[in-house]
């Protein structure tokens, strides 16, 4: 529906569109003409407004068009529509659209207001040393904090709505120069065919740009910090950034990713070293401990030595349930536990402390409901788990259903199940990209930030897994001044 | 469509030929040749080193090598169709020794005491998996299970090469001729390992080094296998026909286990590991074979035909093992050496006349 050069009809024509009390219809002169200033109330500055809008066309004299009327308004994001429908998507976007009487155009320009927390340290990726600054739930923000990181014109930045009804800002961002072109296609023709409601947070964009939905394994990584972000854009990774959610996603995703921590770049590489192995081996106890604790108990109690067998025999005597019952209560108790310290008030958490490690642990272990082994093997797996919190949750789905194997077929059984899941994590792909790479396929350069990190300096290539278009990070390592 | 690299192929060779010779070979192999195992691991050696490199200079000489296309050209459509199936049927029964001598490790190791039923069937659910999903993440898994491989094979040579005594293999060359050969010919069953590689070409990049790669990988194989038959007989000597299962046994007299517990099951463990890919590999040809011929609409009926087959065959004769295995030394043999040998070199040989005709008229 185009405008006409009625002020009424075109008002009229709003109103039915915009049939909402938090639109703001507000009334004025223009060069001697009716006008007519339309927003949304609460997503306005309305003092930049009047500064920078209002006022310079007041000032304005002789009867002018729509364009050098924009051109007096001291706004840089300013636009001519000359459709209805262009009007109340600019409005619901938080633009404050001008209408005149006797024009058939409408002057489009954004003084919006956000609403945004500052700017703080992320809870889920807290670090001793490195950058302590977070992404909030501003796009804009988040944007700034990026370019403050890579101020360069080749990090590119292309904007797509998402969402019937929220009509979500979602944000491609990538170094030209670096990102694998093919990538970087699909993840805008994967954007483009996006097709839901609203998208609240940047996970349901992750969920619906995945191939494989009903994968156990995400194919998509996110960070909450701009220093990452720029890390993995230098890899040559693809981001995507949504308004309204703090947490940026990246693609390719590599499984080794969560075992990277940013702080490992920022530390002694000696200790880098250490910590990565520690994480690597806290995921193997997490998900396998309790499951080689029970087939132990139920089929191979042989393989246990003398010593400890005799210690766990002490424990478990008169222990009502079996093996696998034991350690799935215990399990249930910790997960619940989990599940509640995270979503109760901060306030409750002393006292939930004190019920779960005293009540339920010690109480249950002096009732003789469970032993102190299993408590034990579940402690070091639920504290194992969090080295790694991105995998998270699939590792404790994992540790889950090593258990029913592990209580049905035995140590075997978890051999078997560690088979598929080898062969089920060689075949999923991110974009493309083998997740398990650079163990399968091989890889050998990027081994040098594999489970065994090399110093910077030797660090001279990009990940070959990404294909970047330009792999070589530095040719020459700046000449070493003498001391 | 995916093809392998040449990376990915020598891992699969390193793997699978290593791994499905380390449990029952050096017992049964000590039992005929005693001293001399080594030297009939040799002779079959010598004899699928020759094989490998008719394979390997045949893929050379064809721009777009493909096994099915050579048995087209020379045997027509419906015999090669014949064949095909034939081999489907082959790898099935290829599976069958593999599959045992899991199963019999994995009770000596765990002292598994669970029905055969129930450690069959989730084997053959992953096979089937293995199958379903097909060469390409095969491939892309061997390159980890490699690593498994090496960490398992080095922690049983950790554990047993200092426990040994290699005077037992001494004198070297004492053995009657005869009983060299005969345990050569007896074990003929767990060699062969080039009709996998001639099946593997088929689905690899072309690469100006293959034949090299290839061949170092089986060396670096067979390397392996009798560094295990010395070490295996250095401990056992002449008992050592009495022992099977060769890993399980050979590591556990080390004295580190009594200080640090048994290690060395994390050493059989990788291998069993290993060996569950080995049984995956023929079954998962066998399915692809299948779905090449009879073109199946579903993607899931051919892997779910061949290891239904496969497994109900393991739950048939998994009693008689022994007596089977004879048979498979006495007869099976013979179909082994059809299948692995004959039928790839008469088919390499018309190829050649067919083509050499064909390029004179």
């Amino acid at each position: 529906m185009n405008l006409d050069n009625n002020l009424q009809n075109n008002l009229a024509k709003m109103k039915e569109l915009l049939n909402s009390d938090d639109v703001i219809f507000f009334n004025l002169k223009v060069l001697s003409s009716d006008a007519v200033c339309i927003f949304y109330d609460h997503l306005e500055d309305k003092a930049l407004l009047g500064k920078q809008v209002l006022e310079p066309i007041s000032l304005m004299e002789n009867k002018k068009s729509c364009k050098e009327i924009l051109a007096s308004i001291t706004l840089p994001e300013g636009e001519i529509l000359s459709s209805i429908e262009g009007c109340v998507e600019k409005i619901t976007f938080g633009d404050t659209i001008l209408l005149i009487d006797g024009f058939d155009e409408a002057i489009s320009v954004a003084c919006k207001k956000h609403a945004t927390r500052t700017v703080a340290e992320p809870p889920t990726s807290t670090i001793l040393k490195g950058p302590r600054e977070g992404f909030v739930e501003s796009i804009q923000t988040n944007l700034s904090l990026l370019r403050q990181r890579l101020k360069s014109p080749d990090l590119i930045y292309k904007k797509f709505t998402v969402g019937k009804y929220s009509s979500t800002v979602v944000g491609v961002l990538y170094i030209n120069s670096i990102a694998d072109k093919k990538i970087v296609e699909l993840v805008i023709e994967k954007i483009k065919n996006i097709n839901v409601e609203g998208v609240s947070d940047s996970s349901y964009i992750a969920k619906c740009i995945t191939n494989k939905k009903a994968s156990l394994f995400k194919q998509v990584n996110s960070t909450e910090k701009p220093d990452i972000l720029a890390s993995k854009l230098l890899e040559g990774r693809v981001g995507i950034i949504v308004d309204g959610s703090p947490i940026v996603l990246t693609v390719p995703y590599l499984l080794l990713e969560d075992f990277q921590s940013s702080e490992d770049y920022y530390s002694n590489t000696y200790r880098a070293n250490v910590s990565r192995f520690l994480r690597f081996i806290a995921v193997i106890v997490a998900i396998l401990a309790p499951a080689f604790y029970v087939s132990a108990q139920l089929f191979h109690l042989q393989l246990i030595p003398l010593n400890f067998l005799l210690t766990i025999v002490n424990s478990i005597k008169g222990i009502p349930l079996s093996p696998s019952a034991e350690m799935f209560f215990t399990l249930l108790i910790f997960e619940i536990l989990n599940e509640a310290s995270i979503r109760m008030p901060r306030y409750v958490g002393i006292a939930m402390s004190v019920v779960g490690a005293l009540v339920l642990g010690d109480t249950a272990v002096n009732a003789g409901i469970i032993s102190t082994p299993t408590i034990l093997i579940i402690a070091l797996s639920g504290i194992s788990l969090y080295t790694v919190p991105d995998l998270m949750e699939s590792l404790s789905v994992l540790r889950i259903l090593f258990l029913i194997v592990a209580g049905t077929f035995g140590g075997y059984g978890i051999l078997l199940f560690s088979a598929g899941l080898v062969i089920y994590l060689s075949s999923l792909e991110s974009f493309g990209v083998s997740v398990t790479a650079p163990f399968s396929p091989f890889i050998l350069n990027d081994l040098q930030d594999g489970f065994i990190m090399t110093f910077f300096d030797d660090m001279k290539k990009r990940p070959l897994t990404l294909k970047s278009k330009n792999s070589v990070r530095r040719r020459f390592y700046n000449v070493q001044t003498k001391q | 469509m995916y093809k392998l690299n040449s990376r990915q192929l020598c891992f699969i060779i390193i793997t699978t030929a290593s791994v499905s010779k380390l449990f029952f070979l050096p017992g049964l192999i000590a039992g005929i040749a005693e001293e001399g195992l080594v030297l009939s691991a040799i002779i079959n050696y010598i004899i699928d080193f020759i094989f490998l490199a008719i394979i390997l200079k045949v893929y050379k000489n064809e721009e777009n090598f493909s096994f099915y296309d050579m048995l087209e050209t020379t045997y027509g459509k419906l015999v090669s169709k014949a064949i095909i199936t034939l081999y489907a049927l082959f790898f099935v029964f290829k599976v069958f020794i593999p599959m045992i001598e899991e199963k019999n490790s994995i009770e000596l190791t765990f002292y598994e005491t669970q029905p055969n039923v129930l450690t069959y069937i989730p084997v053959f659910a992953i096979t089937f998996y293995v199958s379903l999903k097909g060469v390409k993440s095969f491939a892309k898994s061997m390159e980890i299970v490699v690593l498994l491989f090496f960490a398992g094979i080095f922690i049983i040579y950790l554990l047993s090469f200092n426990v040994g005594d290699y005077d037992n293999l001494l004198p070297f060359f004492s053995q009657n001729p005869k009983s060299i050969f005969e345990a050569s010919f007896k074990t003929l069953l767990w060699f062969g390992d080039p009709i996998y590689i001639l099946f593997f070409l088929n689905e690899v990049k072309k690469d100006k080094n293959m034949s090299v790669k290839v061949i170092w990988s089986y060396v670096f194989s067979a390397l392996i296998i009798i560094a295990t038959l010395i070490i295996f007989y250095a401990i056992f000597g002449s008992i050592a026909k009495r022992q099977f299962y060769a890993p399980i046994k050979m590591s556990k007299y080390s004295i580190t286990l009594s200080n640090i517990g048994r290690f060395d099951y994390v050493g059989t463990l990788l291998l069993s590991f290993a060996s569950i890919f080995l049984i995956a590999m023929p079954l998962m040809f066998s399915s692809s074979l299948l779905k090449r011929v009879y073109n199946f609409k579903k993607g899931y009926t051919a892997p779910l035909i061949i290891n239904g087959l496969a497994l109900s065959l393991t739950l048939i004769f998994e009693n008689g093992f022994f007596e089977i295995l004879k048979w498979f030394q006495n007869y099976g043999v013979y179909i082994l050496i059809v299948f692995t040998y004959l039928i790839p070199l008469t088919t390499f040989t018309f190829y050649r006349r067919k083509n050499n005709a064909t390029q004179k008229n």
